[in-house]
C-alpha cells in the first residue's frame, strides 16, 4: 500500500495550520508509520515539537531546498505524509505540494476575513487539479464556537465558496495551545486532550470515509 | 438560510468581485507603467533658474510678499566682529 499524503494549507495565516499538521499526524500515528514534513522555509514545526521520550510523536522534518524531492523520498518509506504549508504561494511550496498531495485540508477561522481569503485557495486548488486531477480538498472549521452564530453561519458560507466543507470541526480548546506549549500533541496530553482528540478523528475518519 | 448566512455569502462574493486577478494585474502593470520621465539635471543645480533680471516677489515694489519688516536678530547673543 502507497503512502497517503496529507497537505494543510491556506493562504491565510495564523488560521492553525501548524496546530491541524501536527495533530492530524499524530492521529495518523495510530494508523501507520508517519512523516509530518514542514514545507515552511522557517522550519517553525521540525524546531517546535519535542521529541525527547515522547512516545507516539510523528517523525517530524524541514522538508530543506528541495520540498518535491523531500516529498517522494518520505512517500518511499512512510504510510502517511502530513506537510505543513507556508501561508504564502509566492515561494511556490504551496503550489508544488498541492501538485502532489493526495488530498488538502484547508482550516479556515470563523472570521470574515478567513472566509473571503479562502477564495483564494479555492483557486489554487482548482490551479493544481489541472496537474493533480485526484486531488481531494476539504475546508476544515477550525477554532469552533458551537454557541456562536458565526461558527455555525460559517459551515453554509463556505459551501458557496466552491469546495466541500467537513461537518467535523476543531473546537476553540485551550487543549491545543498548552500541548503547543510543550511540543507535543493532544495524543500526548492525557485526559486534557481527550476532546481534542475527539475532534481530530473525527476529521481523520471524515476523511477516510469521504473515499 | 438565516440572514447571518446570508450577508456571509454576500460577503464572499463581493470579496470575489473585488479580488483582481493576481496575474493579469501584475501583467497589466507591468505593461501599462510609463517610463519612468526623469527630469534632466540641472547644469547648475544651486542656481535658481530664472531670467536674470527678473523681479521676485520679494524684489519686487508692488508685490505682495515683499519683505518689508525687519528679521529679528535670531542670534542676539552673538558679538559681531568690526
Amino acid at each position: 500500500m502507497g503512502c497517503t499524503t496529507f497537505s494543510v494549507a491556506n493562504l491565510k495565516g495564523g488560521c492553525g495550520k501548524s496546530t491541524l499538521a501536527l495533530n492530524l499526524a499524530a492521529g495518523l500515528m495510530v494508523r501507520g508509520r508517519t512523516v509530518l514534513l514542514d514545507a515552511d522555509p522557517q522550519g517553525t514545526l521540525a524546531h517546535w515539537t519535542n521529541h525527547e521520550g515522547v512516545v507516539g510523536m510523528p517523525h517530524v522534518v524541514a522538508a530543506g531546498a528541495s520540498l518535491s524531492r523531500a516529498i517522494r523520498s518520505a512517500s518511499s518509506e512512510y504510510r502517511y505524509m502530513v506537510v505543513d504549508c507556508p501561508p504564502t504561494l509566492e515561494s511556490g511550496h504551496t503550489e508544488t505540494v498541492l501538485k502532489m498531495a493526495d488530498i488538502v485540508l484547508i482550516p479556515v477561522l470563523p472570521s470574515p476575513p478567513d472566509l473571503w481569503s479562502s477564495t483564494h485557495m479555492v483557486e489554487a486548488v482548482k490551479g493544481a487539479r489541472s496537474i493533480n486531477p485526484g486531488l481531494r480538498a476539504y475546508f476544515v472549521r477550525n477554532q469552533v464556537e458551537p454557541r456562536s452564530a458565526l461558527s455555525q453561519a460559517m459551515r453554509q458560507a463556505l459551501r458557496s465558496c466552491g469546495l466541500p466543507s467537513l461537518e467535523s470541526t476543531l473546537g476553540r480548546r485551550a487543549a491545543y495551545r498548552w500541548a503547543a506549549l510543550e511540543g507535543i500533541s493532544v495524543y500526548q496530553f492525557g485526559a486534557r486532550g481527550k476532546k481534542a482528540v475527539s475532534d481530530i478523528e473525527s476529521v481523520i475518519e471524515e476523511v477516510f470515509n469521504h473515499d | 438560510m438565516t440572514k447571518l448566512e446570508d450577508k456571509l455569502i454576500a460577503s464572499v462574493k463581493k470579496s470575489e468581485q473585488d479580488t483582481p486577478d493576481t496575474n493579469a494585474g501584475q501583467e497589466k502593470t507591468a505593461a501599462s507603467k510609463p517610463a519612468s520621465k526623469k527630469k534632466p539635471a540641472s547644469p547648475n543645480p544651486k542656481r535658481v533658474s530664472k531670467k536674470p533680471g527678473r523681479k521676485t516677489r520679494a524684489t519686487s515694489k508692488h508685490g505682495r510678499a515683499a519683505v518689508k519688516k525687519e528679521q529679528p536678530d535670531l542670534h542676539p547673543e552673538r558679538v559681531w566682529p568690526d
